[in-house]
């Protein structure tokens, strides 16, 4: 048990979360078009109980750190109901300001609010490092938080009213963003990790690969938005059906020909190459139907009809046209490429070359040493990069509303557009929630999926271990 | 047996590594290749798995063309050992070691059974090491599984490149000596190769010396030592040949009739070296060598040593 010390992280926390009572907690509007007044916290109705929850929370840390679990209870407590304060208050501030407003009135958080939300996110950090129950602080305090709006206390605040508007399209604008985001990682996924591969083997490839997917990730997205648009328009209005599956599925045939004929040549690494791109034209289409599909459903519109089954159906029903979730998801795909690509390649470098050495010399075949240890090493490297694609692609899909395409963009588009911050805050906090969500969910992932031996406490226990055992040092 | 018939490799845009290279590794013996650094000693070794291909002759393996051999049912009959071992990280010990026979389809208990029998043949306790992985284990431990892994498909071959060559001078020796025993208990057809002399002279029953692309010397250690073919031989074996050759004789080699007057004893069965060294710290007087029985049956004296230039046969060497 270590002498009781202060944190310094919890406490810098409680200092942020006082500081922010100097600023004005909530933005006041009579109606959208106004300029706002702010109204500090402590003016407010119950305002000094943050001000109160800080001050315990600093005596804790000031006083012990570490020093047992009984104070680690009390700090993830103390916490989370100075999370729930936090939530709790920004909606309480509303409702008493609105009590004596008309409806067209608007309560924002503003300032102080923010300033609230980042000492707490410091606080939180500096919590989970305690023992025992503290770890879980930051869940803990996250659902407090969460509690408040879940339970309709936030309803006089101008997000929920903004809510309110639109309450019958956020939720399908959110999963169409999700199902861009999703379907272009899909798409890079398929094209990405055999590019991966072939660089990793191909010493000369590995220069040219590596940097046309840099060089793509550099092009600015409304540029090629710009780009792709007019490709798009033109494969819309004059190819059918009939004639994009039969170029499509065409180069998936010659180039697995190719590819089989060839193999490890360049011939044959330009048929896989071509290969691939068959099967994303193919993806493509499928993803749009698909994306199309959802669209009408949650949005209403027109949704997809069996004519455009025909061969004949132009491609324009199929949702690919100059604007749209087509040149959206192209460009999605192309950024989400580089991560990919090269994490894979970084993976599989990683591979120590007498592993294969050994392997081959022991009668493994190259499918046999992929399969067995050059895709599982490389594995924690692949989910890195999928994460980073993932928040990527997520975040870039905010300007797919720009050329016509669906997503939570599009509140911030019209809130810009309309002046209403509460809407631009509307579209922007989910995306950096989910955003952040998902990152957690995949890098989760990815330590589940490195191999025990891999992992960075194997090290740790092997030392142990030799230290312990007196056989090792007997031997060697 | 292992063939090797007027074997020669060139790299593409270099000069040949190896020129008309014929030599073969008789059944049940550990031929050593040694030769200075780029002498093309590993890429000979690694013509005989068909990591390398030859550019012209042949290679043959229990008297087949390695060329008309299935590549891969060529290797599962030949374990190949490297120096930095090549463990698959990921993997625990005993399954490093199972690797290949868990390929092959052989039922998880039985390869199980025998990964642990190699393991404690290694000197490594199953209990203790069969569930750690590769990077909890020190380097002499790491390169014990390597040879484990090596011999689980029990192959009639081995192919060791420098096994021993990254480790320190203890583990080494103590590796060498655990490796001796095991040759003569299963009896392999080993290629082997280092650029320690020491090494070489230790463990092998022939030693092949590559230079220049062609072989300078083969023959028995002793025969190196004592008798270099050239210059290049006599330097590579070093300035301290003779000594070496001590290593591989008893004092039995050297001993006369008991003498009276001896004083101090020394083993029956001493290496060679390791008498001549308590001679000289004796001072240079006579001293008793005892059977282990504990009976003197003779003396030995420094001058007996200068004697060493007859060829005399090492003790315990095939038909040299
Ligand atoms: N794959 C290869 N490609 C080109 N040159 C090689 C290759 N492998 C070995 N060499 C060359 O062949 C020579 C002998 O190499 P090697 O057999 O590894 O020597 P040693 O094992 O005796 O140190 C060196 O000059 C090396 O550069
Ligand atoms: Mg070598």
């Amino acid at each position: 048990m270590s002498r009781a010390r202060p944190d310094p992280i919890v406490l810098l926390g409680a200092a942020l979360g006082l500081a922010a009572l100097a600023l004005p907690w909530v933005n006041f509007r009579e109606n959208r078009l106004v300029l706002g007044e702010g109204f500090p916290l402590l003016g407010l109705p119950a305002g000094w109980l943050l001000p109160a929850l800080w001050l315990a929370l600093g005596a804790l840390a000031w006083s012990s750190w570490r020093s047992d679990a009984r104070t680690a209870w009390l700090g993830a407590v103390l916490f989370a109901v100075t999370c729930a304060g936090v939530s709790g208050l920004l909606g309480g501030a509303a409702s008493s300001l609105m009590l004596e407003a008309t409806p067209l009135a608007r309560v924002s958080p503003a300032g102080g609010f923010w300033l609230s939300v980042l000492a707490l996110y410091v606080a939180g950090f500096g919590l989970s490092r305690w023992p025992g129950a503290a770890r879980w602080s930051g869940l803990l305090g996250l659902l407090a938080f969460a509690a408040v709006p879940l339970l309709g206390w936030w309803q006089d605040l101008g997000l929920a009213q903004e809510y309110a508007n639109i309450a019958g399209t956020f939720w399908p604008q959110l999963g169409l963003h999700l199902a861009l985001s999703l379907t272009a990682l899909l798409l890079a996924l398929i094209l990405g990790l055999p590019l991966g591969l072939a660089a990793a083997r191909h010493e000369r490839l590995s220069g040219t690969v590596l940097g046309v997917a840099g060089f793509l990730q550099t092009v600015p997205s409304v540029a090629l938005f710009g780009l792709v648009l007019p490709v798009f328009s033109a494969l819309g209005r004059d190819a059918t059906l009939g004639s994009y599956v039969g170029w499509a599925g065409g180069a998936l045939l010659l180039g697995t020909a190719l590819w089989r004929l060839f193999g490890q040549k360049i011939a044959g690494l330009l048929g896989g190459l071509l290969a691939l791109l068959g099967v994303q034209a193919l993806l493509l289409l499928g993803g749009l139907a698909l994306i199309g599909m959802l669209e009408g459903v949650w949005l209403g519109g027109r949704s997809f009809s069996p004519e455009a089954l025909s061969l004949s159906a132009p491609l324009s029903a199929w949702g690919i046209r100059g604007i749209g979730a087509a040149p959206a998801l192209l460009a999605l795909t192309i950024y989400a490429l580089l991560p990919v690509v090269t994490n894979t390649f970084v993976g599989l470098r990683s591979v120590p070359p007498a592993l294969t050495d050994a392997a081959r010399g022991l009668g493994m075949t190259g499918g046999q040493i992929l399969r067995r240890a050059e895709w599982p090493i490389a594995l924690p490297f692949i989910m890195e990069g999928i994460r980073a694609a993932l928040v990527l692609t997520f975040g870039i899909a905010t300007i797919a509303p720009l050329i016509g395409a669906g997503g939570l963009g599009f509140f911030i588009q019209r809130g810009v557009e309309g002046n209403v911050p509460d809407l631009v805050l509307l579209g922007a906090l989910p995306i950096v929630l989910v955003a952040l969500l998902l990152s957690g969910l995949v890098g989760w992932l990815g330590q589940r999926l490195t191999p025990p031996g891999l992992r960075p406490e194997a090290a740790a226990q092997g030392a142990e271990l030799t230290e312990a055992s007196p056989e090792v040092r007997s031997v060697s | 047996m292992i063939e090797f018939r007027e074997v020669t490799k060139q790299f593409a845009g270099g000069p040949p590594v190896l020129n008309g290279i014929t030599l073969a590794v008789p059944d049940g013996e550990l031929v050593v290749l040694i030769g200075p650094s780029g002498s093309g000693k590993s890429t000979l070794m690694r013509l005989v798995n068909r990591l390398i291909e030859p550019t012209s002759g042949s290679v043959w393996v229990d008297g087949r063309n390695v060329a008309d051999v299935n590549v891969v049912e060529l290797r599962r009959n030949i374990g190949y050992v490297i120096q930095s071992v090549g463990l698959f990280p990921h993997l625990t010990v005993a399954q490093n070691v199972e690797l290949v026979p868990s390929i092959t389809g052989v039922p998880a208990a039985q390869r199980r059974r025998r990964a642990e029998d190699l393991l404690h043949l290694m000197g490594l306790e199953p209990a203790a090491y069969a569930e750690r992985y590769p990077r909890q284990l020190s380097g002499g431990q790491q390169q014990r599984v390597g040879i484990a892994r090596a011999l689980a498909a029990d192959p009639a071959y081995l192919l060791m490149d420098e096994p021993f060559s990254a480790l320190d001078p203890i583990t080494r020796e103590a590796l060498q000596e655990q490796f001796l025993q095991l040759k003569r208990e299963l009896g392999q057809t080993i290629l082997f190769v280092t650029h320690d002399v020491e090494e070489a002279v230790r463990l092998g029953d022939h030693i092949c010396l590559l230079g220049d692309g062609v072989i300078q010397q083969f023959g028995p250690p002793d025969e190196l030592l004592h008798r270099p073919a050239n210059d290049f031989v006599a330097s590579f074996m070093g300035d301290s040949r003779e000594l070496l050759r001590l290593g591989l004789r008893t004092a039995a080699d050297y001993m006369r009739p008991p003498d009276p007057a001896a004083r101090g004893q020394v083993g029956l069965d001493w290496p060679a070296d390791r008498a001549l060294s308590a001679l000289l710290g004796a001072g240079g007087a006579a001293m008793q060598v005892v059977a282990p029985s504990g009976e003197v049956v003779g003396s030995l004296r420094l001058s007996d040593f200068a004697g060493s230039s007859q060829a005399q046969q090492p003790a315990g060497e095939p038909g040299a």
